[in-house]
C-alpha cells in the first residue's frame, strides 16, 4: 500500500516539477493522436457522406462490417500496419516501421471504422426534409454532403473526440509499429506498459494520470457537445 | 414546359401514382386537390427529380428527365420547390435565402443584391440578420418562397405550403403566392386552400388514389363538378 502511495507522491513530483522525459511523452503521444484523428476525420467523414447518401449493393453489409470494427482489436490493426510497412511488406520502401509516421497511419487505420460509424449515425439524425430540400435547391452530391454535415456538425465532432479517445488509449498498435523506442516513439501507453514492467511506478503512475486527464478532458469535451 | 406521359409511381408495393398523362405549359398555376394520399405531392418530387417514375416518362422543357444525376442537377437547378415544412439551416436568413445562389457559384454581390430583391418581395426586407430559428412559421415559411424566387426559376412548385401554419399566418404566405401568380409565375401547387385554387389557378385537379378523377378551370371545377367523387369530395372541404 505504500508503494502504491509514494508512486502517487512521486508522480505528482513528476508532474508539478514538469519533468522533461514525462512532458516529451505526452506532446509525442498528442501529436500522434491528433494527426491520426485529423487524418481519420478527413478520410471518414467524406467516406461517411458518400455510403449514407449513396445507394448500391450491398449497403447494409458494408455498415455492418463498420459497426464490426468498431470493436477493430488495436494488435490486428498494429498487426496490418506491421505487415504493410514492414521492409517485406508492399509499403516497406517508405521506411515507416517504428517511426511516429508508421504510428499514426496505425492509430488512422485503428479509428476510421468508428469514425465513419459515428457520421453515419450524425447524418441519419438529419431529418430527410432537410436533404431533400438542399437537393432540390440544385446542390450537387458535394454540396449535399457538406451542407448536411454542417447540419450534424455536433453530432460528428462527437465522433471526432471519440475517434481521438480511442486513438490515444491504444497500446497494441502503438508498441508493434513504433516499438517504443525512447525519446522517438515512446508514447503514454507503451510507456505505462514498460515502465511498469520495469518497476518504475511512480512514473507510470505520472502519466497514468496523464493519460486519465486528458480522457477527462475528451469525455467533457463530447458531454458538452451533446448539450448543445 | 411539364410533361407526364402514362406515369406509374410505387414505393414497394403500395402504388402512388397511375397511368398519369398531362402537360403543364408556360404561365399556368395548375393546383392540385384531393384528399391525402391521392399522389399529389409524388407529383411535385417527380417534377422536382427528386424521385424517378416507376415507368412511363416524365418531361420539362422537352427533355427526359431519366437522366445522369449530373444532368438532374442542372434541370432541378431552373425550378424551385417550396415544401410543407420549410427547412431552416443554421445561420441567419441571408444565409438561408442565399444558400441556393451558393451552389450556383453566384458571385458575392450579385447574391446580396439577389437576397434583397427576393427578401422585398415577400416581404421581410431588413430580415437579412435575424437567426432563422427565432422565425415564426409564417416568416419562415416566407424565407422558403424568398430561397426559391432568389434563384430566379421557370417553374416554382409548392406542396401545401401553408398546411403547417397557424391560421393567421397562411394568410400572409397566399398572399406572396397570388403576387407571383398574377405576375405570370409558372407554378405547381399541391394545396387544401380552395380560395387560393379559386381565386388564382389557371387549371385545376383533383385527385384520388393516384389518378386524375377530374379537371377543369377553377369556377367548373368548384360550381359544377362532374363526377360523383369530385362532388363528395367538395362538399366536405367547402363546408370546413
Amino acid at each position: 500500500m505504500n508503494d502504491i502511495v509514494d508512486g502517487f507522491v512521486q508522480a505528482f513530483q513528476l508532474i508539478v516539477s514538469l519533468d522533461p522525459e514525462v512532458l516529451g511523452i505526452t506532446a509525442r503521444s498528442l501529436e500522434i493522436s491528433l494527426a491520426a484523428t485529423l487524418i481519420a476525420s478527413l478520410i471518414a467523414i467524406p467516406l461517411g457522406g458518400l455510403i449514407h447518401f449513396r445507394e448500391f449493393g450491398g449497403k447494409s453489409g458494408v455498415i455492418t462490417v463498420i459497426q464490426t470494427l468498431y470493436a477493430l482489436p488495436t494488435v490486428l490493426a498494429g498487426l496490418l500496419v506491421f505487415l504493410l510497412i514492414s521492409r517485406a511488406g508492399p509499403l516497406g520502401f517508405l521506411g515507416l516501421l517504428f517511426t511516429p509516421a508508421g504510428m499514426i497511419i496505425g492509430q488512422t487505420v485503428l479509428v476510421i471504422p468508428l469514425m465513419i460509424g459515428m457520421t453515419l449515425i450524425a447524418l441519419s439524425g438529419v431529418k430527410k426534409s432537410i436533404r431533400d430540400e438542399v437537393v432540390s435547391l440544385g446542390a450537387t452530391e458535394g454540396q449535399t454532403i457538406l451542407t448536411l454535415v454542417k447540419e450534424a456538425r455536433f453530432a460528428i465532432l462527437g465522433g471526432i473526440i471519440l475517434g481521438f479517445g480511442r486513438a490515444i488509449s491504444e497500446v497494441g498498435a502503438a508498441m508493434m509499429i513504433g516499438g517504443n523506442i525512447r525519446g522517438y516513439t515512446r508514447i503514454l501507453t507503451t510507456a505505462i506498459a514498460l515502465e511498469t514492467s520495469q518497476g518504475n511506478i511512480p512514473l507510470s503512475i505520472a502519466l497514468g494520470i496523464i493519460l486519465l486527464a486528458i480522457a477527462m478532458v475528451v469525455t467533457t469535451g463530447l458531454y458538452l457537445i451533446q448539450e448543445r | 414546359m411539364i410533361e407526364f406521359s402514362h406515369v406509374d409511381k410505387s414505393f414497394g408495393e403500395k402504388v402512388v401514382l397511375r397511368d398519369l398523362t398531362f402537360r403543364v405549359e408556360k404561365g399556368e398555376i395548375f393546383t392540385l386537390i384531393g384528399p391525402s394520399g391521392s399522389g399529389k405531392s409524388t407529383i411535385l418530387r417527380l417534377i422536382n427529380l427528386l424521385d424517378d417514375p416507376s415507368s412511363g416518362t416524365v418531361s420539362f422543357d422537352g427533355q427526359d428527365t431519366a437522366v445522369p444525376n449530373r444532368e438532374k442537377v442542372g434541370m432541378r437547378r431552373r425550378m424551385a420547390m417550396v415544401f410543407q415544412k420549410p427547412m431552416a439551416i443554421r445561420g441567419n436568413v441571408y444565409d438561408n435565402v442565399a444558400i441556393g445562389l451558393v451552389f450556383r457559384k453566384e458571385k458575392g454581390a450579385g447574391i446580396k443584391n439577389r437576397v434583397s430583391e427576393a427578401l422585398a418581395l415577400v416581404g421581410l426586407s431588413g430580415y437579412e440578420e435575424r437567426k432563422a430559428s427565432t422565425l415564426s412559421g409564417g416568416e419562415l415559411q416566407r424565407v422558403a418562397i424568398a430561397r426559391a424566387l432568389a434563384m430566379n426559376p421557370k417553374i416554382m412548385l409548392f406542396d401545401e405550403p401553408t398546411s403547417a401554419l397557424d391560421p393567421e399566418m397562411i394568410k400572409e404566405v397566399l398572399d406572396v403566392m397570388l403576387a407571383l401568380a398574377n405576375e405570370g409565375m409558372t407554378m405547381v401547387v399541391v394545396s387544401h386552400e380552395m380560395g387560393f385554387a379559386r381565386a388564382a389557378a389557371s387549371r385545376v385537379i383533383f385527385m384520388d388514389e393516384g389518378r386524375i378523377v377530374e379537371q377543369g378551370q377553377p369556377d367548373q371545377l368548384f360550381d359544377a363538378p362532374k363526377e360523383e367523387r369530385t362532388k363528395i369530395f367538395l362538399s366536405k372541404v367547402l363546408q370546413i
